[in-house]
């Protein structure tokens, strides 16, 4: 037996039905505990994969996910629903604490002003700005309708024009075309949406 | 000219040459120049991710600290309210799929196999390693996978990475283990026996995932039981589907009941080594018994 997914089979006897992400924002700005533990369920692994990426560091991605799940909270009075997504806020939150890290770490660097110290900490060859569109687009990619995403990912990673994808799918090229702009504006509109800028 | 039609700007944005009336505006339309831009970084974005970064859950731990740090009781941060469902149509935030007017499936057709077989292996390939159901400790009445764990792969072929293969030699062997299984099962096996089983993950509902499990009954007649949460709200109903590898050639098996799940009769001939993906679509009451182009969940049958 090498199927590796007994949690899911176990989490699915109950079939418990989700919360909108509206209404995890909702219970978060009302100070609800549970509303809490939603938003880390859900945001969680974007929060912490966004500081993974950014800073190439384990350790230093746990505080940050840590930090910005207090910080959140703490400061959730000044979340307003109606300036945005929750996850996008919880993005920006995140920018900032993955900036902190950084700057934080090239102050130890040049304090130990060591060679090997910083060279262990360069940075990544791309910057925090790129991973956080990387992120944020795998995730939304992931998401989207079939058979858009099928569509996209064919234009995206098998180097293949539209007429091409066309031809291999049996669609027609209109449909095709406007399966991958919409799909193309949909992943933008996520990076507008939750990139929460800096 | 006019500005350039938006089919168009998506086309340059992945690397295909404009028309040259639309390369001549572009030049000059700082408009479309902005709009090109911001479409050439979602694909640049697209084109540079790899599985690494689909979001993972971080290990318990960090639950464990921010819980101690905001020092919440278990009891405090107990059970989540009975959430409602979400009202709007198939996408959890409702953003594209209602506008998709012609959700033409890929479906089983004329089309030579082997072309697009590959387009869609990696999505059921194997989960990444290292934490993936991190879940809040004690506060958690129920272990549902967070958001965005599901294990789908991003990148194919060409600049495939080193997860790529392995996910492809996982998928390759487990659809192996069906083939052995069932080959194993296939004489008189006293008692029901379960012989595959599939982790359903989410297509178009973020929040969706299930199981599905192959039963075979001593007389011989096999059943799949498959159980799907998350749901959409719909107006129409969820369809359960074997499909090959390519997606390309569909049975409809039954439907999910209200809760659901549904227990499936397998039809006898039913080669379950070239069936060997369970999939669950949202159907409109439309009376077209074709696949609806909108999966919930999907995933590969493996022993």
């Amino acid at each position: 037996m090498t199927w590796g997914a007994t949690g899911v089979l176990s989490a699915s006897v109950a079939g418990v039905p989700t919360l909108t992400d509206e209404e995890i924002a909702a219970g978060f700005a009302r100070g609800e505990d549970s509303a809490l533990v939603e938003a880390y369920r859900r945001w969680g692994p974007l929060v912490h994969t966004l500081a993974v990426r950014s800073l190439g560091d384990p350790a230093e991605a746990e505080d940050v996910t840590q930090t910005v799940f207090v910080s959140a909270w703490r400061g959730r009075g000044t979340y307003s629903a109606a300036s945005g997504t929750l996850a996008g806020w919880l993005v920006g939150i995140t920018r900032h604490k993955i900036a902190d890290a950084l700057a934080a770490r090239s102050r130890r660097d040049r304090s130990v002003a060591s060679a090997t110290e910083a060279a262990a900490h360069a940075p990544g060859p791309v910057s925090p700005e790129a991973a956080v569109d990387r992120v944020l687009v795998a995730d939304e990619l992931t998401t989207l309708p079939e058979p858009q995403q099928q569509l996209l990912r064919m234009a995206f990673y098998d180097d293949l024009t539209q007429a091409q994808i066309a031809q291999r799918t049996g669609l027609p090229l209109g449909t095709v075309k406007s399966h991958i702009r919409r799909g193309l504006q949909r992943l933008r509109r996520r990076l507008e949406v939750d990139g929460g800028a800096l | 000219m006019e500005h350039c039609d938006a089919d168009v700007l998506a086309l340059v944005a992945l690397g295909e040459p404009a028309p040259a009336p639309d390369a001549d505006h572009l030049a000059h339309c700082p408009l479309c120049s902005e709009e090109l831009e911001s479409l050439t970084r979602v694909v640049g974005a697209a084109r540079t991710a790899t599985d690494e970064d689909l979001p993972a859950a971080p290990p318990d731990r960090v639950w464990a600290a921010i819980a101690g740090e905001l020092r919440l009781q278990d009891s405090g941060a107990g059970t989540p309210p009975p959430p409602a469902r979400p009202t709007g149509p198939v996408g959890s935030d409702g953003a594209a799929a209602p506008a998709l007017p012609d959700p033409a499936p890929v479906r089983p057709g004329p089309v030579n196999g082997s072309a697009a077989r590959s387009p869609e292996h990696l999505r059921n390939g194997a989960p990444p390693a290292g934490p993936g159901g991190a879940v809040p400790n004690g506060v958690t009445p129920h272990g549902v996978m967070p958001h965005g764990a599901a294990p789908l792969g991003v990148r194919r072929r060409r600049r495939m990475p080193r997860w790529a293969l392995a996910a492809c030699a996982a998928l390759l062997g487990a659809v192996a283990g069906v083939g052995a299984t069932l080959a194993a099962t296939g004489g008189e096996t006293p008692g029901t026996q379960v012989t595959a089983k599939a982790s359903l993950q989410p297509v178009a509902v973020a929040r969706a995932d299930g199981t599905a499990q192959l039963d075979r009954v001593p007389a011989g007649s096999r059943s799949l039981e498959v159980s799907v949460k998350g749901l959409p709200a719909t107006s129409g109903y969820f369809e359960v589907w074997l499909m090959d590898p390519s997606h390309r050639k569909l049975i409809a098996i039954g439907t999910l009941g209200p809760d659901g799940s549904a227990r499936l009769t397998v039809p006898d001939n039913v080669d379950l080594h070239e069936y060997s993906v369970v999939d669950v679509s949202v159907q409109p009451y439309n009376g077209s018994p074709a696949h609806s182009g909108d999966s919930v969940v999907r995933g590969p049958l493996s022993s």
